[in-house]
């Protein structure tokens, strides 16, 4: 690929990496350090593809994996015991409120951090970028039913972090 | 089959394939219809929106050079196999040449093993008064002795040397010794990163008109910002032509880089 093909596509598809590096990392100089490495990985398939949403597919595969391993390796900051305080009481209650807490942006940011990395990535794509199953299977490029059971994975195991946390 | 429903909430994949395909029909009249009603989807809309400003503003312009030459570094496999055996010679000539001389790193000793016009750092311009609702070009590439204006903001972009630490310094026309990286630091900062690093955050020229010239100094330990500040000292002190004139620090055990601006009048 010559050098202006190259500066061709990093001017049509670096914005769109760039905000998905920014939404993930909440960092502008690491956002913009894993928006060049997101875009040398996948330039040659942003070459190749037939549609522009097929080449979202791409960068939101590589980059999502790419900035959530960079959140992994950032980590070691405890969870904040103040974002858990005020749980319910009882573990049915907690149980039943796990779904919900996952609105809460924040804590589900922690908790995915936390997952392992075959989760990690269809965790974020459903849970904070609301995607569709389906459409999270056609990004991470796996079933519908791997991501169901992926998911099932990560609400187990978020209900037993906050059990714990809150117990 | 497209399995996004008329009123779904907008996720990044509407926002990004809109921006991709701002002439396609269906997708906007869906995605602003939705936008009127919801609130969130709105706000959602209105910092991507930001984030793809952003992009083409101040990030594409200080990085599109930089991309092309990662990736014209990766197709070279071999390049890196025969720098190491240099690197690694050097780094030992400067680990074992400190050990024998004795005195710390930044001391005044003036065995400066400097690097002339290497690139080892790469400086951009934001012009001010440039905002980011103009098309026009904000963000230059400064060059060696080019002018610049009271109000332009910089930033830097640095370039492994094989040595660990780095601190960037400045002299400027009003005689001051400036640590612009870690800004304001005591010492220098760790650099464990292999590939270019985006030093965070940019430094706005003051009103003092006259030379500036910029230090990147690379060492294999960290560097006291007072002993960079008395190495150019002198060099500040002697007005314009030596701050035009030298390249270089004596520090001992360095690896150095420098870059001269000419900061014009306000106006």
């Amino acid at each position: 690929m010559d050098p202006d093909r190259l500066t061709e596509l990093y001017r049509r598809y670096g914005p769109a990496i760039y905000a998905r590096c920014r939404t993930l990392l909440a960092d502008e100089s690491a956002a913009e350090d894993a928006t060049q490495e997101t875009f040398l990985r996948v330039q040659r398939h942003l070459d190749r593809v037939p549609s522009a949403r097929e080449a979202l597919y791409w960068i939101y595969r590589v980059a999502t994996n790419y900035c959530l391993n960079e959140l992994r390796s950032r980590r070691g900051r405890a969870l904040p015991q103040a974002d858990l305080a005020d749980l319910p009481e009882t573990t049915s209650e907690v149980i039943d409120a796990v779904e919900s807490r996952l609105a809460d942006q924040d804590l589900a940011r922690r908790l995915i951090a936390r997952a392992r990395p075959n989760v990690r990535m269809v965790a974020w794509l459903y849970h904070l970028d609301g995607f569709e199953q389906e459409e999270v299977a056609a990004i991470v490029g796996v079933s519908r039913r791997t991501v169901a059971t992926r998911l099932a994975q990560f609400s187990s195991n978020a209900r037993k972090f906050i059990r714990r946390s809150a117990a | 089959m497209n399995i996004v429903e008329a009123d779904r909430h907008l996720t990044v994949l509407d926002l990004d394939e809109l921006e991709l395909e701002p002439g396609a029909p269906e997708p906007r009249g869906r995605i602003e219809a939705h936008a009127r009603r919801c609130g969130a989807c709105a706000e959602r809309r209105a910092a991507h929106a930001a984030l793809v400003a952003q992009f083409r503003v101040s990030v594409l312009p200080r990085t599109v050079e930089l991309v092309t030459a990662r990736r014209r570094d990766r197709l070279r496999p071999g390049w890196w196999a025969w720098l190491a055996v240099p690197v690694a010679a050097a780094v030992l000539l400067l680990v074992t040449g400190r050990h024998r001389t004795g005195p710390p790193v930044g001391d005044g000793a003036d065995s400066a093993l400097g690097v002339k016009g290497g690139a080892l750092f790469e400086v951009f311009a934001r012009r001010a008064g440039a905002g980011f609702d103009t098309d026009a070009p904000t963000v230059v590439r400064v060059r060696d002795g080019m002018r610049l204006s009271p109000g332009d903001a910089l930033r830097f972009v640095l370039f492994p040397s094989g040595l660990p630490y780095v601190l960037i310094a400045s002299v400027d026309g009003a005689g001051q010794v400036n640590i612009y990286y870690p800004f304001h630091g005591e010492e220098s900062a760790l650099t464990s990163r292999q590939g270019a690093i985006s030093v965070p955050g940019s430094i706005v020229l003051d009103a003092a008109p006259g030379p500036e010239r910029l230090f990147v100094i690379y060492s294999a330990r960290a560097l006291r910002a007072s002993a960079v500040r008395a190495a150019l000292a002198p060099a500040a002190a002697a007005g314009a032509p030596a701050i035009r004139g030298t390249r270089e620090a004596p520090l001992e055990g360095t690896v150095q880089s420098s870059l001269l601006f000419e900061k014009e009048e306000a106006r």
